[in-house]
């Protein structure tokens, strides 16, 4: 008897500590009570090697100035990201401070702390940000996070093969029409395919929004892919491999980054990419890199937009300390300095010290980039739609991935792959 | 009157064993009490709780309901993207287990002659240590349009279609690559079989006049038929668990060509955040193993020899 009374309590000690320290890790943060020191979890993606120090400083400066404070930054991959986010929501290991990305906001705002009493506390003022910005990380009128960057869609090209074509540069206000006779006489002149096709979802709806102003979720969050805008355009860009033969398809349903990657490989000689990759681009690629607005189509042109910021979890326990954390990470000194980097603050006062930046480190290599890029980012900020998508767009780019790519090779209609999509993800 | 009767030897040697049995019980139970305890904990309880999961509607987070079967039916509704993903599954492993099982008896027999047999056993096992998404990322480049295997085509004029995005090509450039990857361990187990052969049976089954093929056929074969019987089992199970090569190389398109069932797990609960929803799938898959298994270890008194 007494050694089954002894079996039970050493089972009853060993629950105990797997509940202690089940307990500890649940809040995605720890605190030591004698010193009332408290440790936040930020998950964040990563932004190259450049960016992970940039922001590892900026969570240094929150311990600089709470010193109670301490952040610890992980970054994984933004594949994987928002899948790790699923299982840590699941397991409950949510991290305090959460990074989120305006498309996949809906999805992910019921685990968010609406932020504004919180941030007022910290001083926060809308009119410092671009409005835009701050729309976009908002969800049924509720702000979830703060903007750290502008984003909107560009195309970006390769200088050197526009001119062994013989051709003039684009200028931002450049038609369809244009577009479609460059990558012709890109695709003869180079021997490879003009523009890079894609499956990420704002590089390829952007395009087919410029086109003939398709978008494929309603303002009210639902997947609508077989609208008659979004046919039209779809048939376009599926035939810019099809028929047209200018457009370097993805080689599988897996590449969902093809074009923009593409295109610094040198492989392709346009592709959309957002305006966070403008130094990158510019830097990284083996030839002068430019940028000019999406080519206009049928419906006066225009490009989509999408913002990233920085909001706090539900299930933080130290949810005031985390908003103090994140006034610091998105405060005016942290904005400059990330600005300094080469990355456009979603805070107005720093646009100027963002195109200097663009200056310092990419004027050397193609003279002229930073003027063209804050021209045709003036002109693209000006015709951005925000990027609205539904609460299971994580998934619907799986399936888009998978049915797209029929209709990029030619097996399957375009009507018939947008139908699919709707009546696979369309809730 | 008292009377003191000595303990008979009989009787001692019975305390004795009784003793022994206790002692050992207790050994016994000291080393089946942390297997029994990572059992249950790790294998069991989970098992349990997905069976359980399967039967909520249970988002990732939010609120948690009774679904009852709503979450099976589902499965075969309109636009539901399970029954081909099932049927993928099936595919891939009546395909890869028979072709893996002759490929690796008849390279087991070829290496097992050859006097390099070591350096071959250790060469074909190194893609069963290398990572799976690693290799899958190597083979995807290989198979693209402008990768290793069109680049040799074009040189004999053939022009190869994109590979992995052709519907009719990708489910077996997945299938070829498994089968690359899986060859080494099933090779391993069946030369060591062959080296377990009994030379006293081969050398009779020779003096008899069975040689070559036919010793082949009616000796060597049946003699290695429990390692047969334990490669295929395992490489079933393994098969009917494909993820991660079709998830790095097609992530399950074109269309729903290469999709598999622990595919449609993950995405439905990491992608989708439904639980309770992903939990169903994969109770299909684990009845449908668990049938398979038994209907192979059944059928195995018949073709099985273990003397």
């Amino acid at each position: 008897m007494r050694l089954r009374l002894k079996k039970l309590g050493a089972i009853a000690v060993g629950l105990a500590m797997l509940a202690g320290v089940s307990a500890c890790t649940s809040s995605g943060s720890s605190q030591d009570s004698a010193n009332k020191n408290v440790t936040l979890q930020w998950g964040f993606w990563d932004q190259g090697a450049a960016g992970d120090k940039t922001y590892q400083q900026l969570a240094d400066q929150v311990h600089k100035k709470y010193p109670n404070i301490t952040v610890k930054l992980t970054q994984p991959p933004f594949a994987d990201y928002f899948t790790k986010l699923q299982s840590q929501l699941a397991a409950g290991t949510t991290p305090c401070i959460v990074s989120m990305q305006s498309l996949r906001l809906p999805g992910f705002a019921s685990a968010l702390e609406p932020l504004g009493d919180l941030m007022k506390e910290q001083g926060f003022k809308t009119s410092d940000w671009d409005s835009g910005a701050l729309k976009a990380l908002q969800y049924n009128g509720e702000q979830y996070a703060i903007p750290y960057g502008l984003s909107t869609m560009i195309l970006y090209y390769n200088k050197d093969a526009f001119a062994k074509a013989g051709l003039a540069e684009p200028k931002p206000g450049w038609t369809v029409a244009d577009f479609e006779a460059d990558a012709k006489k890109i695709t003869e002149a180079t021997g490879k395919p003009a523009f890079g096709q894609s499956f990420s979802d704002l590089h390829m709806f952007s395009m087919l929004y410029a086109k003939d102003g398709a978008l494929p979720v309603t303002s009210k969050g639902k997947l609508d892919l077989t609208n008659s805008a979004m046919e039209k355009a779809f048939s376009w860009y599926s035939g810019l491999s099809t028929g047209q033969k200018t457009a370097s398809t993805p080689a599988s349903s897996a590449d969902i980054p093809w074009g923009e990657q593409q295109f610094v490989a040198g492989n392709v000689s346009m592709a959309v990419d957002g305006t966070w990759d403008l130094v990158q681009n510019a830097t990284t690629a083996k030839f002068n890199v430019g940028v000019v607005t999406l080519p206009v189509g049928s419906k006066g042109g225009g490009t989509l937009s999408a913002n990233s910021g920085f909001g706090i979890s539900k299930t933080c326990q130290y949810k005031k300390q985390a908003a103090q954390a994140i006034s610091v990470i998105v405060g005016a000194d942290a904005s400059k300095t990330s600005a300094e980097q080469g990355n456009q603050p979603a805070r107005s006062a720093d646009q100027s010290v963002f195109f200097d930046a663009v200056a310092k480190q990419v004027d050397s290599k193609t003279p002229g980039f930073s003027a063209q890029a804050k021209e045709v980012l003036a002109d693209s900020s000006k015709g951005a739609t925000p990027f609205i998508s539904t609460s299971n767009w994580d998934q619907t780019t799986k399936v888009i991935a998978r049915q797209f790519i029929l209709s990029y090779t030619g097996s399957q209609s375009p009507k018939q792959t947008l139908q699919n999509v709707q009546s696979q993800q369309g809730q | 009157m008292t009377t003191i009767r000595a303990a008979s030897p009989r009787s001692h040697v019975a305390v004795k064993r009784r003793g022994r049995k206790r002692t050992d019980t207790r050994a016994a139970l000291g080393f089946l009490t942390p297997s029994a305890l990572g059992l249950t904990f790790f294998v069991l309880f989970p098992s349990i709780l997905a069976v359980i999961t399967s039967l909520f509607n249970w988002p990732t987070f939010g609120d948690i309901s009774f679904a009852g079967i709503a979450n099976y039916t589902k499965l075969f509704a309109p636009g539901s993207t399970f029954p081909q993903a099932l049927l993928n599954t099936i595919l891939f492993t009546v395909i890869v287990v028979p072709v893996n099982l002759v490929l690796t008896v008849s390279m087991a027999f070829w290496v097992a002659s050859s006097r390099l047999r070591r350096l071959y056993r250790v060469l074909f096992f190194l893609p069963v240590v290398t990572p799976s998404v690693a290799s899958a990322v190597i083979w995807s480049m290989l198979y693209q349009p402008n990768g290793v295997f069109s680049s040799i085509a074009l040189s004999f004029g053939i022009h190869l279609p994109n590979l992995l995005g052709s519907s009719s090509t990708a489910l077996i450039c997945v299938v070829i690559m498994i089968l690359w990857q899986g060859f080494g361990y099933n090779l391993l187990i069946f030369s060591a079989a062959i080296d377990q052969l009994p030379d006293d049976v081969l050398a009779a089954a020779s003096l008899d006049g069975a040689t070559g093929f036919r010793q082949l056929l009616h000796i060597k074969l049946p003699l290695m038929t429990p390692a047969i019987f334990f490669a295929s089992t395992v490489t079933m199970i393994q098969a009917f668990q494909i993820f991660s090569e079709p998830y790095v190389m097609t992530a399950g398109g074109p269309g729903n060509s290469t999709t598999t069932v622990v595919m449609n797990v993950y995405e439905t609960a990491f992608q989708g955040g439904q639980l309770g929803q992903a939990a169903a799938p994969a109770m299909v898959l684990f009845v449908l193993i668990l049938v398979v298994t038994l209907f192979q270890w059944y059928g195995q008194r018949k073709w099985v020899h273990y003397e």
